[in-house]
């Protein structure tokens, strides 16, 4: 819903290519294509879409409030590569690995000290009757602990997926929320993060899956329990399917992140892009909601990928002891035995 | 350092663009914090999670248990006291029972006396008349012989002896044989 949104808000938004009128004298030569690379790290300049892309995308140039260039200023720039030049470059094998951290790094490194933090102060209020913010903190793991991780793993193998799904549950609850802080941004709308999350996942659930079939059931499995002449057909099809999974996971969680903020940025963007400031009084108060909604969309978010993520666990360790259930091609006998695993093993909502 | 650069500085890329060097930091942190978050938050969370599931649960079934107890003392003492007052009432009707029966005894036996008595004083009557009579009968002859013997000193005339016999006769009270 929010993607469309966002395409509708920046159509609009675009209809005036050439940006404010304000920004006229801006470089209009650097207006690329709405396609978006954010060659310009430094300033603000060049068109309302690339603004815009510019403050999603990730990058090595720091930007923050300070006292830089003999003054403060709400935009300090601190280049990294020029900061750390190429000491942090890998040479692997004559592959180059750019190790340097970018934006999006210092961001999640900063959302993962507020995530240790955040446990660390609060431990010292346990106590079998709780109290405070850790009353919250623990409200969280109870759920993720009851709601998700039992419903979907099974209470005899959910304790042991229990610090992947809650190390995942508030990394990426905490990383969605601070990029909703001023000056900061939102890690979890860089492809790279997703995906490293979603590999994660990949690599537990069939870990999880060949401990419990053996690597022979899980290789059976591979062929959908189907005659051998349609093994050319089912096995692509059935190891496509491993991968749509993390793929969804990957995409998920970077379009959602991404959506909100283009939302967000595209509502503020009208103001430049219409020319007047009245249009704030629309679309200052439309941002705030959408703000509102994002912090939302932060809990739902951390939430679907946990829930997804011992769903497909669950799964996993489900198909030992017959065909699986999940493809409903599986000996009709054996189809329910396992029906509370798959309430909802469609992948591919929210 | 240089601020605010305004030369164009490589950017990361795109928006759809994966840098992987931020994708093996982030599993590096990720995989730091599994590691710290498991050891200090996760474990002990999790194991007072479960230790309060435990002291609920427990409360709970003590509380049933007493509560299970309390029906059965209640119970208890609803069929004691049920009990208690069906005897009271056995008791009270057994205690009339005996009343009336001894009442109705009562009343026979003083019946029984009075008739007793009243039949004693009958008999005690008729002896007292016999007796009586009987004295009677014996002044009667006593009478008679005195009466014959004054006729037979005196030796009178046929005359005077009857008039001394009428008035003899006429000195005893009227209405007695």
């Amino acid at each position: 819903m929010i993607a469309t949104l966002a395409t509708l808000v920046l159509g609009l938004s675009l209809a005036q290519p050439e940006g404010a009128p304000a920004r006229a004298p801006e470089t209009p030569g650097v207006e690329v294509s709405a396609a978006t690379r954010a060659e310009e790290a430094g300033g603000h300049g060049g068109g309302l879409s690339t603004a815009m892309m510019h403050h999603v995308t990730d990058s090595y140039v720091l930007e923050f409030p300070g006292v830089c260039e003999g003054g403060f200023r709400w935009n300090c720039e601190l280049d990294l590569h020029e900061v750390l030049g190429e000491r942090m470059v890998l040479e692997v094998g004559g592959f180059r690995l750019d190790m340097t951290p970018t934006r999006h790094l210092i961001m999640m490194w900063l959302a993962s000290a507020l995530l240790l933090l955040a446990f660390g102060l609060s431990t010292g209020k346990r106590g079998l009757v709780p109290r405070g913010f850790y009353n919250f903190l623990e409200m969280l793991v109870a759920f993720v602990r009851n709601e998700i991780a039992v419903k979907n793993i099974g209470a005899a193998d959910a304790d042991r997926f229990l610090p992947y799904l809650l190390t995942a549950f508030f990394f990426i609850l905490f990383v969605n929320l601070f990029g909703l802080l001023p000056f900061a941004a939102t890690a979890t709308g860089n492809l790279a993060v997703t995906l490293t999350l979603a590999v994660f996942t990949f690599v537990i659930t069939q870990y999880a899956a060949i401990r419990a079939m053996g690597l022979g059931g899980w290789l059976a499995h591979l062929t959908g329990g189907v005659h051998p002449l349609l093994w050319p057909i089912m096995v692509p099809v059935e190891i496509l399917g491993l991968f749509t999974k993390p793929f969804a996971l990957t995409v998920r969680l970077f379009a959602n992140m991404i959506a909100g903020h283009i939302v967000i940025l595209s509502l503020i963007g009208l103001i430049f892009a219409l020319g007047s400031s009245w249009v704030a009084l629309g679309s200052v108060p439309m941002a705030l909601g959408i703000f509102l909604l994002e912090v939302f969309v932060g809990f739902v978010q951390a939430y679907i990928f946990c829930m997804l993520s011992s769903l497909f666990i669950g799964a996993g360790l489900a198909h030992h002891g017959g065909h699986d259930d999940e493809h409903g091609h599986a000996d009709p006998g054996a189809a329910d035995v396992h029906a509370s695993h798959v309430a909802g093993t469609s992948p591919g909502h929210g | 350092m240089a601020f605010a650069a305004p030369a164009p500085v490589l950017a990361v890329g795109a928006l759809t663009d994966i840098n992987p060097g931020l994708t093996l930091w982030t599993a590096i942190t990720f995989l730091f914090l599994v590691a710290v978050l498991s050891r200090f938050a996760w474990g002990p969370i999790v194991k007072m999670l479960q230790e309060r599931e435990r002291t609920i649960r427990e409360a709970i079934d003590a509380a049933r248990r007493e509560r299970a107890e309390a029906e059965r003392l209640l119970a208890e003492q609803k069929e004691t006291l049920a009990r208690a007052t069906r005897e009271a009432a056995e008791l009270a009707r057994r205690n009339q029972q005996e009343v009336e029966l001894l009442r109705q005894e009562l009343t026979a036996r003083a019946r029984k006396e009075a008739d007793e008595l009243v039949a004693s004083a009958r008999g005690l009557i008729g002896e007292e008349r016999s007796r009586a009579a009987a004295e009677l009968r014996g002044m009667v002859a006593d009478l008679a012989i005195e009466a014959a013997s004054r006729l037979v000193t005196a030796s009178l005339d046929d005359r005077a002896q009857r008039k001394l016999v009428e008035e003899y006769l006429q000195q005893l009270p009227v209405g007695r044989a």
